[in-house]
């Protein structure tokens, strides 16, 4: 857990120092002192301080924080649902939030109210599809986890449709923004961008901390949770809500990104136990730093193009995924 | 002394006396294309993926999907002017660019060859070479006028289609609000796939049930002129392949709306018009 936390500021520092743009030691430093407002007197010199402060730090951070909301909800629906296959995509809200982000591009309302327009749609989106479930499966206090899950596949497959007929509807410039913004990335990240994220960060982390307890009681079974003094129905509905808001903030500034939500909890139980104590914080710690290193790839292999975010987790991922199905677990069994 | 030499640069900018720019960075094809015209492509160090077909800069460094471009790749290239088209984006990468002192010039101008001048223009005046600008725009225009020429001289419009493949074997046909659409009416002829909008697929079936006259068929489905009938489903049974008014055209001139598309249109024109 110690080195978890030394290993997420390490990543940030490596990644801030390392991009399109050679910066040596120098550079760095005086680009570090020169703070985000320095004034450049030569116009052929390399602005290094806007660079930093106006391109890379932003967008450090919200890979940090995208990476951290995907896996704290990660770990929170993997604990509810007691299935380590479980990803914040199974309730729908990735799928609401891109849904979202489409249609705005189909209107080609992306760049109203000074480009916030096209994150609000995708997150209503997300919000949405969160109702959405909450209707398919007759609130969330009735039935078990079983029928939720179902209910979220419905929801995915509605969405699925819906997605795909706004897709065919696109003009073609509308479709090649919409294909690149599913793929994902972190590019254009500002400081108030990351605010707003860190807020609904904080806001969805408070909760689900809160009921850390509560997913370990869950692993036992949903009866015996209930024998503990915990309240399901209660639990249930806060999580889904929390993991949501979690998802659909990340998601509406940084497009859908995959793996990171099913990845990092898993390896975070690896490390340190089944505690949700542990589970919790380590996923948000390793999934900031899984995200951080996946952004540096993006934006340093192909440079001076980038690759998108989404397609690194994935050829990470899927690997790490197959690996996960095929070794003897003792945490594997889904019930 | 220096803080006044220092002001001076920073406000050199904004008098409008300006070095002509040495490192240039550009995104989309037709912009590519007029800033070689003007005889500046050598001072052109990186291109977008779709400016890679200009032959002049093939091989340059990539900055990537004009829609999608990345701040610090294009910074990388430690550009004194960055040239876009208006498609460039996402819009907060270009403020990210603006903000760290590097000129961002976003060409604009109406997707139509109307709109050619304007962006030869605009192309000109920022690279201080308005003279080559204004020859490079009589040129456009004298062939806009001969492709007026053709048309008016024959009035019949035949029915045409625009087929693009977009990967694998999607075959694609042009139909309202795309640039196709634009070129095939400025070419005189109606676009037979006039009843939908966009890009959309087009089955065998439905390419059979429209009959067109004549087929524009992009190089993004065949390569060579020999290939073109036999490469292209259900064509040979239309009237447009049993008459041979099939055309194959380059993406970039005939939907760039650059300096090579006044010229293009004129071929397609020339082409169809001759029985």
């Amino acid at each position: 857990m110690v080195w978890l936390a030394v290993l997420l500021p390490a990543a940030m520092l490596l990644a801030a120092a390392t991009g399109a743009v050679v910066f040596n030691a120098s550079d760095l430093w005086s680009a570090l002192t020169a703070g985000p407002g320095a004034v450049v007197t030569d116009p052929t010199a390399t602005n290094f301080a806007a660079i930093l402060w106006g391109i890379r730090l932003p967008r450090v951070i919200l890979a940090a924080l995208v990476g951290a909301a995907l896996a704290l909800a990660g770990a929170a629906v993997q604990g509810l649902f007691r299935n380590p296959l479980a990803d914040p995509g199974l309730i729908g809200v990735s799928a609401g939030a891109a849904v979202g982000a489409v249609v705005c591009f189909l209107f080609g309302w992306q760049g109203l109210w000074g480009g916030w327009l096209l994150p609000l749609m995708a997150f209503v989106g997300s919000l949405l599809s969160v109702l959405l479930l909450r209707a398919f499966n007759t609130g969330f206090e009735a039935g078990g986890t079983a029928k939720l899950i179902l209910a979220g596949v419905a929801l995915n497959a509605l969405l699925g449709s819906v997605l795909g007929f706004v897709l065919y509807s696109a003009s073609d410039s509308a479709l090649r923004s919409m294909t690149f913004w599913t793929l994902g990335g972190c590019g254009g990240a500002n400081w108030l961008q990351n605010g707003f994220l860190a807020v609904f960060f904080v806001a969805g982390a408070v909760v689900l901390g809160r009921h850390a307890r509560a997913l370990d009681a869950l692993q036992l079974g949903e009866v015996q949770a209930a024998d503990l003094g915990v309240s399901i129905h209660r639990v249930r509905g806060e999580i889904i809500v929390a993991s949501a808001l979690l998802v659909g903030a990340a998601t509406a500034f940084a497009g859908v990104i995959g793996f990171i939500g099913l990845v990092a909890p898993h390896m975070v139980r690896l490390l340190l136990g089944g505690l949700h104590r542990w589970i919790l914080p380590g996923s948000v710690l390793l999934g900031a730093t899984l995200l951080v290193l996946a952004d540096l790839g993006a934006r340093t292999l192909v440079a001076p193009a980038e690759l998108a975010v989404g397609i690194l987790t994935a050829a990470a991922g899927a690997p790490f995924f197959l690996w996960l199905l095929r070794r003897p677990s003792s945490w594997s069994a889904t019930r | 002394m220096r803080l006044l030499a220092a002001l001076l640069f920073a406000t050199l900018p904004l008098t409008g006396v300006r070095a002509e720019p040495q490192r240039i960075v550009t995104a989309g094809a037709a912009v590519t294309e007029i800033v070689c015209a003007l005889g500046a492509g050598d001072r052109i160090v990186a291109v977008d993926t779709s400016s890679q077909r200009v032959p002049e800069v093939r091989g340059k460094p990539d900055i990537g999907y004009v829609r999608t471009l990345g701040a610090e790749g294009v910074l990388s290239q430690k550009p004194d002017l960055v040239l876009v088209s208006d498609e460039a984006g996402p819009p907060p990468v270009l403020e990210q660019i603006r903000a760290a002192g590097t000129p961002l010039v976003v060409v604009a101008g109406e997707k139509s060859l109307e709109g050619v001048a304007a962006r030869i223009q605009t192309v000109a005046q920022t690279l201080g070479r308005e003279e080559e600008g204004a020859s490079l725009v009589t040129r456009a225009n004298s062939e806009l006028a001969a492709l007026q020429k053709v048309v008016l001289s024959h009035p019949e419009k035949p029915t045409v289609i625009f087929l693009h493949a977009r990967g694998g074997n999607n075959l694609m046909a042009a139909g309202t609000n795309t640039a196709a659409h634009t070129m095939i009416e400025a070419c005189g002829a109606r676009n037979a796939c006039a009843g939908f909008e966009g890009y959309k697929p087009l089955s065998a079936e439905a390419f059979a049930a429209l009959a067109p006259e004549g087929v524009i068929v992009s190089e993004s489905i065949v390569a060579t002129d020999a290939e073109l009938i036999s490469s292209v489903p259900g064509l040979a049974a239309t009237p447009a392949g049993r008459n041979g008014r099939v055309i194959r055209v380059d993406d970039a001139a005939f939907l760039g709306f650059g300096p090579r598309s006044a010229s293009a249109a004129l071929q397609v024109a020339a082409r169809f018009s001759n029985p």
